[in-house]
């Protein structure tokens, strides 16, 4: 095992992204370059050094073993240049991604490992069909669905209820008592609207936006696709307790998802707990442990093809 | 009274979530969200802070903070055991 | 590729002033700064000591903001991460309220060296609140800037505890560990998870007996305290060390803000919080005050 790394090995830096500039910190690897950066996107408006800095201790880790790795706030966020925009996965922020490669490639690294959780992994897929030199991708309670922050709950009920029970529950004894709570009617307006839209959906939305927030996501299943077509390694991270690994569960029992990801360079793993948002210190810090492991290991990293093999694990 | 500071406390923290409701003694604050998580954290520090008291935390239950009533009832409860000494 | 000495920094055009971020401090503990220089030469500057946990993240873009402003206003600002958080060197566990404060001493000598300037303003947020009042007791008659501040630190542990019970309460939380099992935690295992953010013994241990007061100290010095809540009353802790100030002969004034921040509740809440625009409030009621704190000094 090499030495600790530390800030003495990064260098902070500042990169064109479309119309913004954002900020980065790149860490150096303390031994023998490997040639290939390990990238990392949080989810949602998380910071670059991610909760309780895990992002940091995981580009200083994967460092010791050769890799070069890169955080960096989204723009609007921490260091970066802009206002926050809204977190919705029909938009990911690929530019602040194509905007990172770009400043890697401008450094001489070509060769990528992409690491992402939630909003952060839906962003790698968006980006990954752009991406020459990748060596693997790692997404980390990846929605399966395309919704805006905040909306997993509304889409996934007007999603799973008929109309039938629907309208059943609209007239319920506890649904009518809840219209006397402002938060309630709120949350019924938001249901009513998200229905109404599942079913006729807005005049100026594509039949395949409406429906990718209710179902599979094309903009889930055809960069999976493409990275399988290319051969690329791929890892599924989900906790047992997460909302996000039911979604997947059910997705991956039909096809065409289940096609996909019976694909030998497709794995995935399940942790005992609640990995999404990243709320448990301890799990939050087994999952990256697992993901440095998973990239060191992996075949392309000492200049092999890979060989094909996936593994997985904790799936039933 | 113990009872009217918190329904005005709650009538001006919880302004829009209590909105046309009867703010009686026994509304149901939680059953009928006027107060959820970060308002019962809010309603916690203003009644240590205001009557001062402790609230403990296996003190945060349903049954001592359904009501109007049943806040002041833990409230007189914790004032009575701390006169006592 | 190799790092080269002056690649510790990186800079960019922010309007017109610059952004300087990068490490500074000993070499084997750098920390992570964010300087914000205005143009021309700055006529004072400006120390932000940020909170802990998930109020640093929380509070990160507000600070950002009340660095824009007043460099806008032509003083240099310095934003910084403690060690062992952010970008910082060193361990979440391996910080103490005293690791704190000799980090934003550091701060303020890299602020002063790298600008020139003599006169100084704080600013602090929650437990940063703490830590921005123990730097500024450094500095005769430095004006002081507090959002939300910890006034008594034992207090900010019981509601990171509480926070987690009425997660609990709401379903929200990830696990249901009582109080009681938390604490056992922090005294068996050395720390508490609260929310993703471990709290460390040592962290605690060294809060127990500091006070907002005793930070500040007696020397007289202005003192700008923003409350955020929707209720119109002051909080009591707030009033009585404001009243203490003034009695001591401070320039000390609180000054409610209202909106609603759930510090410790991550994505719950947020519902009820309008950041943008409360953001905006809080930073150019901060901004304005300063202001006329560091003009009126540096005329006489």
């Amino acid at each position: 095992m090499t030495a600790l790394v530390s800030t003495r090995q990064e260098r902070p830096l500042f990169f064109p992204a479309g119309e913004h500039t954002l900020f980065g910190i790149l860490t150096q690897p303390a031994t023998n370059p490997k040639g290939i950066a390990v990238v990392i996107l949080p989810g949602g408006t998380n910071l670059s050094m991610n909760v309780n800095g895990l992002s940091v201790r995981f580009c200083r880790r994967v460092a010791r073993h050769g890799f070069h790795a890169l955080r960096f706030d989204y723009h609007g966020v921490g260091e970066s240049s802009g206002r926050p925009d809204r977190v919705d996965l029909a938009s990911p922020f690929v530019s602040d991604l194509d905007g990172a490669l770009a400043s890697l490639r401008a450094h001489g690294i070509e060769r990528f490992v992409l690491v992402g959780s939630c909003f952060g992994a839906r962003t790698v897929l968006a980006g990954t069909p752009t991406t020459d030199g990748l060596v693997g991708v790692v997404l980390i309670s990846p929605p399966v669905r395309d919704f805006e922050m905040g909306e997993l709950e509304v889409t996934r009920m007007a999603a799973e209820l008929s109309v039938g029970d629907f309208a059943r529950r609209a007239v319920s004894a506890r649904a009518l008592s809840g219209l006397l709570k402002a938060d309630r009617r709120r949350t019924y307006y938001k249901l009513v609207r998200e229905k109404l839209r599942e079913r006729r959906g807005r005049s100026s939305e594509r039949a395949a936006d409406r429906k990718a927030r209710y179902a599979i996501s094309p903009r889930f299943l055809e960069p999976l696709r493409d990275l399988v077509s290319r051969g690329s390694p791929v890892l599924f991270i989900y906790g047992d307790g997460d909302d996000l690994w039911g979604e997947f569960q059910r997705g991956r029992a039909t096809s065409p998802l289940a096609e996909v990801l019976g694909t030998a360079t497709i794995s995935s793993t399940t942790l005992p707990g609640r990995v999404h948002g990243f709320s448990d210190s301890r799990v939050a810090d087994g999952v990256f442990d697992f993901v440095a492991d998973w990239i060191v290991e992996l075949p392309a990293v000492d200049g092999m093809q890979p060989a094909g093999q996936g593994r997985n694990e904790g799936i039933p | 009274m113990i009872e009217d500071k918190v329904r005005g406390f709650i009538l001006e923290e919880f302004s829009s979530e209590a909105a046309g409701t009867a703010l009686t003694n026994d509304f149901p604050l939680l059953e009928r969200q006027v107060i959820d998580s970060l308002g019962l954290f809010h309603l916690v520090g203003y009644l240590e802070d205001e009557f001062g008291v402790e609230i403990l935390d296996e003190e945060l239950i349903p049954q001592n903070f359904g009501t109007i009533s049943d806040i002041a009832r833990l409230v007189r409860e914790k004032e009575t055991y701390a006169a006592r000494g | 590729m190799q790092l080269a000495a002056d690649d510790r920094v990186a800079t960019r055009p922010d309007g017109d002033a610059t952004i300087e971020a990068g490490f500074f401090g000993p070499e084997d503990a750098r920390l992570f700064g964010s300087l914000h220089i205005p143009l021309g030469s700055p006529t004072a500057g400006v120390l932000v000591c940020s909170p802990l946990h998930a109020d640093f993240v929380k509070n990160y873009r507000s600070e950002v903001q009340l660095a824009r402003r007043l460099a806008d206003r032509g003083f240099a600002v310095l934003r910084f991460h403690y060690r062992g958080q952010g970008h910082s060197d060193r361990e979440p566990s391996d910080i103490t309220f005293s690791s704190l404060v000799d980090d934003a001493v550091l701060a303020l000598e890299d602020l002063r060296s790298r600008t020139g300037v003599e006169r100084v303003g704080f600013m602090g947020c929650r437990l940063g609140g703490l830590v921005a009042a123990a730097a500024a007791s450094k500095v005769e008659g430095a004006p002081l800037v507090l959002w939300e501040p910890v006034v008594r630190p034992d207090s900010y542990v019981r509601e990171a505890i509480r926070s987690k019970t009425i997660s609990a309460l709401s379903g929200s939380a990830t696990n249901g560990m009582s109080s009681e099992a938390l604490m056992r935690s922090l005294d068996e295992q050395g720390s508490m998870d609260i929310h993703g953010y471990p709290i460390f013994r040592d962290l605690v241990r060294s809060l127990e007996g500091r006070s907002l007061a005793g930070e500040v100290g007696d020397e007289p010095r202005p003192v700008h305290v923003i409350q955020i809540s929707r209720g119109s009353a002051i909080r009591r802790d707030l009033a009585e060390v404001a009243d203490d100030w003034s009695q001591l002969g401070f320039a000390a004034d609180v000054r409610r803000v209202s909106g609603d921040v759930a510090w410790w509740f991550r994505g719950a809440g947020s519902a009820r919080e309008e950041p943008e625009a409360l953001t905006n409030e809080v930073v150019t009621d901060s901004a304005d005050w300063m202001t006329v704190q560091l003009e009126s000094t540096s005329k006489t």
